[in-house]
């Protein structure tokens, strides 16, 4: 409760100040701009379908002649539109093939993340009570505890995999959702429509997925883009430690990883992959907030 | 036979003021093809009333027989399999209707989770219903926000007969649609009545809706019923000064001098006392022209009017004193200002 009123209030100066700026890049977008970001996400989603069309070199192709080439410079097989590493792998090509994977993993992780959640959520609001006490404890005792600690721990016992990490960043967002759902189903338990479905004879579980499931959709899904964006980050981060994807895979996070101890002689070697990542983020985050806000107003 | 028997039903709720009785011991019971209209005031307990006989707010006495079952000895899932049996109409046409489900899911819902029928079976069955309520084919796949007050309301009544229910609860259907369009739901429940042979209970603070479609009429106060009998013998010769009320902004009893006449009229149209801390005695006495020293002492038993073995009763101290008499022909003026 204390916590629902000091939102309303804003007495939290810098989520204002961070929600004016949000604010400020969704109106610079205007009315058409969503378009471009939309673009943007379709052109990733397709080079992790279909690499090959994207990527100008085999992304494993090591030529020792042509290391560290700077963005821009070519070799005997071409133009390195964004240089290459310190095996003379096309960085660009890399990047395209990285893609896969990391799309891959903060999806799939999302999603997993938002089906706990979104189950959670609806439980705990609709039934309240002990039910809600216990789910809402549990999330917030997840999110109390440094995850990304308890995931790098995780990670170096079992030996970091893609199967661990789609159980370890789940649990860094199943919490969000949990929280945005149950205040949607409080709201909506309250409604008339609710009452009438039990009138109707309606069971708990087809009032929970045929009702309240799909008045919490919109939010959901706005949600989930923008959390991608966040895995995204979180997934970055793992592999950044090394606990991450590892090699022969590679990630974007895995690039910037492996540019680091180059980053005086090569910098593009781990800031043009940062920068796609940060990119990405920005999109994910600026379009779940425009939908957010067109929603809001349309409701 | 009663297909609807509501005995000494209680319904009490925890506030943040304390405890309150919203319904206080009332039995009411209809039969098939029956209609019996609910007046009152808003926050008399009618709509609590509803919702305990639909099972939707827990008793803390007294029972609800639909069809010879005691509903409250059911569990929940043989509750729910009841459900199908009566069926209920709200109030809010919009909010009754899950706003992100097209018209023929909604009418077809009730079919769906009780299982009735197949797929094709369900579709005509819907098509059936949205002709008996007079929804044209073509709003079938329109969300309710697409819809007329009037259209959503015919939703929910469609969406309520489906099923063939026995019983049909209406709290207070047309209050909240404009008034050129609730003569038309009436007749829609009016026609769905004779066609469907239902027992209806129908709630409303407006007389003419209520004396149009009810054979019988109870008229509640302060979670009690006060005085019930047939539609003619209530609105012909009612017997409760509360009842004289309603009908007539003027009740022509012991009528003495016009001063007291204007402090009955005022008092019928002040303010309802609080549920927290319910009079003493009869409940009316502190709006009532006639009260008196024994009204705060004793509360006034349920008492037959008229012929034996006839249905109208009162709950009076007083009402052999108090002549009734035949209301004035007003009664849109006296709908209006009830609706006040």
């Amino acid at each position: 409760m204390s916590v629902i009123v000091a939102k309303r209030t804003g007495t939290d100066p810098g989520r204002t100040s961070q929600h004016r700026v949000w604010s400020r890049l969704i109106e610079a977008l205007g009315s058409r701009g969503w378009i471009l970001l939309v673009l943007f996400l379709v052109l990733l989603v397709a080079a992790s379908i279909v690499p090959d069309v994207f990527a100008p070199h085999d992304h494993e192709t090591q030529n020792l002649r042509a290391r560290l080439l700077a963005p821009g410079e070519s070799s005997p097989d071409g133009l390195h539109l964004l240089g290459t590493d310190s095996l003379g792998r096309d960085l660009f090509s890399r990047m395209v093939i990285g893609t896969r994977l990391t799309m891959f993993i903060a999806v799939t992780a999302t999603l997993i993340g938002a089906a706990i959640g979104v189950l959670f959520g609806l439980l705990g609001g609709y039934f309240g009570g002990r039910t809600d006490r216990l789910l809402m404890r549990l999330g917030e005792a997840q999110t109390a505890m440094p995850m990304f600690l308890v995931a790098i721990l995780l990670l170096s016992l079992l030996g970091p995999s893609v199967g661990i990490l789609l159980v370890v960043l789940p649990c860094l967002v199943w919490p969000i959702f949990a929280r945005v759902v149950r205040a949607e189903a409080l709201r909506l338990r309250e409604e008339t429509f609710i009452e009438a479905s039990i009138a109707t004879g309606c069971s708990t579980s087809t009032i929970l997925g045929r009702h309240l499931l799909p008045n919490v959709a919109p939010r959901i899904l706005v949600l989930c883009v923008v959390e991608i964006g966040h895995v995204m980050l979180s997934e970055a981060g793992l592999s950044f430690l090394g606990v991450g994807v590892q090699p022969p895979d590679t990630t974007w996070g895995l690039l910037i990883s492996e540019g680091r101890p180059l980053l005086a002689v090569a910098w593009w070697l781990t800031i043009l992959p940062g920068v796609l990542l940060g990119i990405t983020v920005l999109v994910l985050n600026l379009l779940g907030r425009y939908w957010e806000a067109r929603s809001g107003a349309a409701g | 036979m009663s297909v609807l028997e509501v005995d000494d039903v209680v319904v009490e709720f925890d506030t943040d003021a304390g405890r309150i009785t919203a319904v206080d011991g009332v039995s009411l019971h209809l039969a098939t093809g029956e209609t019996l209209g609910l007046v009152g005031e808003s926050g008399c307990g009618k709509s609590t009333l509803a919702r305990a006989i639909m099972q939707l707010v827990p008793m803390q006495r007294g029972s609800v027989r639909l069809e010879g079952t005691d509903l409250g000895s059911l569990s929940r899932r043989e509750l729910r399999r009841m459900r199908h049996r009566i069926q209920m109409v709200f109030q809010d046409p919009r909010g009754s209707l899950d706003p992100r489900m097209n018209v023929s899911t909604l009418i077809g819902e009730p079919l769906r989770v009780h299982g009735i029928g197949d797929r094709a079976s369900r579709a005509k069955a819907v098509a059936e219903a949205m002709e008996l309520v007079g929804l044209p084919v073509a709003v079938a796949d329109r969300l309710p926000s697409e819809l007329s007050g009037g259209q959503q309301q015919r939703v929910g009544i469609a969406r309520a007969i489906v099923t063939d229910p026995a019983v049909l609860v209406c709290d207070e259907p047309v209050s909240a649609l404009d008034v050129s369009i609730q003569a038309q739901i009436i007749n829609v429940l009016d026609e769905l009545r004779d066609e469907l042979d239902l027992a209806m209970l129908f709630i409303a603070h407006d007389l003419s809706v209520v004396r149009h479609l009810s054979d019988r009429v109870a008229v509640m106060y302060l979670g009690q019923i006060v005085e019930t009998g047939t539609a003619s013998e209530v609105f012909g010769e009612p017997r409760h000064p509360y009842t004289h009320g309603l009908i007539s902004s003027v009740p022509r009893a012991d009528a003495e001098s016009a001063a007291r006449l204007q402090t009955a009229r005022r008092m019928v149209l002040g303010e309802l006392p609080s549920l927290l801390d319910p009079p003493s005695g009869c409940r009316y006495r502190t709006r009532c022209p006639y009260a008196t020293a024994q009204c705060a002492e004793a509360e006034p038993p349920p008492e037959p009017v008229g012929r034996a073995g006839g249905l109208h009763m009162v709950r009076c101290h007083h009402w052999r004193t108090i002549v009734s008499a035949a209301p004035e022909p007003q009664e849109s003026a006296t709908s209006q200002e009830l609706a006040i």
